[in-house]
């Protein structure tokens, strides 16, 4: 019996079979694995068989809530997608704040919403409370993320009904793709390619219910708390003005932005990028996530130039790094249009301009020409250029047609050598951080679940501000590890990583405890996030993941960086990685030991599967 | 008496929707759904070329009208003038549930209770109204 928090019930769809279940939510799994990141890794080990296609109808994708979504907990505006990535085949998981899509489901009465299956035709999922409908969505296939969600809410009469959609790259498999929620993604993981697998358009969702705290005295108590705690933050202004994009000053200036395919740290057009610049050429008015009170969130407005008159949504930090900088682009109009395009497509802005990078510097390289590329003279720099390769990628047009498999594969296409300069790990293409410039972020793209993704556990403040060594491997294993496990529990009670504004784990924890009635120790969760973290691993291991995967582009580790801060330096990868494979109890060849997954409480599942 | 009024600065409004919530843990004993609010926020995003870019966010408030068409369309006289903060509120105890205060309010701010089947209107959480209380940019504020 859940007391607060928890609605107790999962929502089970099988598209293919056009079947609508419920069922409890065991409370032995909740209390072990918390919710959204967690519980989805428990259901996706139990439930997706290895070597599985991710767009077979066999594939499930997990739609998690936690705890806490729907209350008015600080920062916990967002839901969770598990789902194995199309990119490296790897378990993946996509956090997303928008259109309180997360709140929404437990309003309805659900905890977490599971599809299996492939739909005959285009359908979306029409979530009216306990009343759950698979509707025709032929009409809308082919609309991009905000008709969609536009017509959805036209054809159900409800403007406030909130709608997952994804746009034409999900329907087309490109392998990320994401889920356009409002102005945010479940970006990257390519959940937007397995939701088209599905010829799934959408899931709308509209909650009359209600949600409880388990103890609503000490949850006001924690409430008043939090928000003394922001209102005295002297950070907080700063990235309520700038937003993330904020963060471009710091990593610029200590040499960890990409420029040019991650081939250096200097960039002529800088200034272009810079967080007043982006905030003086396209902010005009804040936007918060439901509940949460850090409007960290940007609308913009091109007020000049070729795309003049366009309101788009902020580009974010990670954004402005691959599709700017990345791409040799210092015109954050171009950045702001190429985030826009990619929104309405449904594609990972981070991939998209790591794909596109990787794809100019192999022509730069001579290994592809004009006959590859249809004509196009690739060079970065070159707004319209990046445009139209983004075009050419929602339609699979072409040569998008083969940068729509993300870099990986590109680079196996391309050969010649350009594995060397390919930069992902596991698939998964590098997010705005330089690991030769800051190397723990080079043990995080290596060690984590789904690959490069920088949002399982940034490094940039501990190693810059704590560390005060962005290098060289010292103490690296063990804080990459302590950031992925606070990741973890923030993913599974589902809270948004900015909730550090406002909150520590410990406070994190208190909230947790005052909404289930639960009382997690500290240690329990520490716990807790290794079980989590050991099982994800788990998931990658018996899909054959080892060491071997563990790893970076030859670049990383062979090329020095030419110039800024880091020149000279490469990441001492190997040396870290020993380290931590020892600080998470897994063996040499990065699986866990036997003894490791008894003590996390894991051993019974695991036997089950052997 | 309070002379405090309620009152909206529209262009700081970013759309939390936390007025809502807070309003609905205050008035539902700690229940939260932002369709309980008695305070509603219209948010109107949408993106692409030449789209509105004014009141993207707008909070709509029980404005505390005098003379109040709710209270006078209440055929069973529920509305209670509170004194303290001087504004109507509605005596639960004496609600039937007709709705002819919702269909009288002009700027559709009353709200059906369905549980127990009675209208609710703001009632300035008896002074110090917790939507102001929260709302992180100064949207909501209560002076004279």
């Amino acid at each position: 019996m859940f007391n607060g928090g928890y609605k107790g019930k999962t929502l089970r769809i099988d598209l293919s079979h056009e079947t609508v279940a419920t069922e409890s939510l065991d409370e032995a799994i909740a209390r072990a694995y918390i919710g959204g990141r967690g519980i989805g890794a428990y259901l996706a080990y139990r439930e997706l068989a290895p070597n599985l296609d991710p767009f077979s109808p066999e594939s499930s994708l997990y739609f998690m809530t936690g705890p806490l979504q729907g209350t008015l907990t600080p920062f916990a505006s967002k839901f969770a997608v598990i789902n194995k990535s199309p990119l490296s085949g790897s378990l993946s998981r996509s956090v997303c704040g928008g259109g309180g899509f997360g709140p929404a489901l437990k309003y309805a009465g659900y905890d977490m919403v599971i599809i299996k299956g492939t739909a005959k035709r285009p359908v979306y999922i029409w979530i009216d409370d306990d009343t759950v409908q698979i509707r025709d969505a032929q009409r809308h296939w082919g609309k991009t993320t905000g008709e969609t969600k536009a017509a959805i809410r036209e054809e159900l009469q409800d403007d406030s009904v909130s709608v997952a959609p994804i746009g034409p790259a999900g329907e087309r498999l490109i392998r990320f793709s994401g889920i356009i929620v409002d102005s945010r993604a479940a970006g990257r993981g390519g959940a937007g390619a397995v939701m088209g697998s599905k010829n799934l358009k959408a899931i709308a969702v509209r909650g009359t219910k209600n949600v409880y705290a388990a103890d609503i005295e000490e949850f006001q108590r924690l409430l008043e708390d939090t928000y003394a705690t922001i209102r005295s933050n002297p950070a907080v202004p700063g990235r309520i003005e700038k937003g993330t994009p904020g963060t471009l000053a710091v990593t610029y200036s200590t040499g960890v932005l990409p420029v040019m395919n991650f081939s250096r740290a200097t960039f002529d057009d800088i200034e272009g990028l810079m967080p007043e610049t982006v905030r003086d050429t396209l902010y005009i008015h804040n936007e918060s996530c439901f509940g949460c009170p850090l409007p960290c969130g940007k609308a913009g407005l091109i007020k000049d130039g070729p795309y003049k008159g366009i309101v788009l949504p902020g580009p974010e930090y990670e954004t402005i790094g691959l599709l700017g900088s990345n791409c040799g682009i210092g015109d954050i109009r171009a950045v702001a249009q190429a985030n826009y395009l990619c929104n309405e497509y449904g594609m990972d802005t981070i991939s998209t301009g790591n794909v596109i990078a990787f794809a100019i510097e192999c022509y730069q390289r001579g290994l592809i020409t004009v006959k590859d590329t249809d004509g196009l003279e690739l060079r970065f720099g070159d707004a319209e250029g990046l445009i139209t390769l983004i075009e050419k990628i929602a339609r699979r047009d072409g040569f998008g047609d083969l940068l729509a498999e993300g870099t990986k594969r590109v680079s196996e296409k391309i050969g010649q050598g350009s594995e060397k300069f390919a930069m992902h790990s596991k698939g998964q293409g590098f997010a705005a951080y330089e690991p030769r410039g800051l190397v723990g972020m080079g043990l995080l793209y290596a060690t984590s679940t789904p690959g490069a993704n920088h949002s399982f556990g940034p490094t940039l403040t501990p190693e810059r501000v704590e560390l005060k060594d962005m290098l060289t491997h010292k103490g690296k294993a063990a804080m990459v590890r302590r950031e992925q496990n606070k990741y973890c529990l923030q993913d599974s009670m589902i809270f948004c990583s900015f909730s550090r504004f406002g909150m520590d784990n410990a406070q994190r924890l208190k909230f947790t405890n005052a909404v289930t009635g639960w009382g997690y120790s500290n240690e329990e969760s520490m716990n807790m996030a290794d079980r989590i973290y050991t099982l994800e691993r788990l998931f990658n291991v018996r899909e054959g993941f080892s060491k071997e995967d563990d790893t970076l582009p030859w670049r990383c580790l062979n090329e020095p960086m030419p110039d800024g801060p880091a020149k000279g330096n490469t990441v001492p990868l190997e040396q870290m990685l020993e380290e931590y494979y020892k600080e998470r109890g897994w063996n040499k060849n990065g699986i866990p030991k036997t003894e490791t997954i008894r003590r996390l409480g894991l051993a019974d599942l695991v036997d089950e599967f052997q | 008496m309070s002379k405090k009024r309620l009152r909206v600065i529209e262009e700081r409004c970013v759309g939390c929707r936390i007025c809502e919530l807070s309003c609905s843990m205050f008035h539902h004993s700690g229940a939260f759904n932002p369709k309980n609010g008695l305070i509603r926020v219209e948010s109107n995003w949408s993106f692409g070329l030449n789209k509105p870019v004014l009141q993207m966010d707008r909070p709509h408030i029980c404005q505390q009208c005098e003379p109040a068409p709710c209270a006078e369309a209440c055929p069973v006289d529920a509305f209670v003038k509170k004194d303290d903060v001087s504004i109507w509120a509605i005596d639960q105890e004496e609600c039937v549930g007709c709705q002819q205060c919702a269909d009288a309010c002009p700027y559709d701010m009353i709200v059906m209770d369905k549980e127990k089947e009675v209208a609710m209107k703001c009632d300035l959480c008896g002074g110090e109204p917790l939507c102001v209380r929260y709302c992180p940019t100064g949207a909501l504020v209560f002076e004279e």
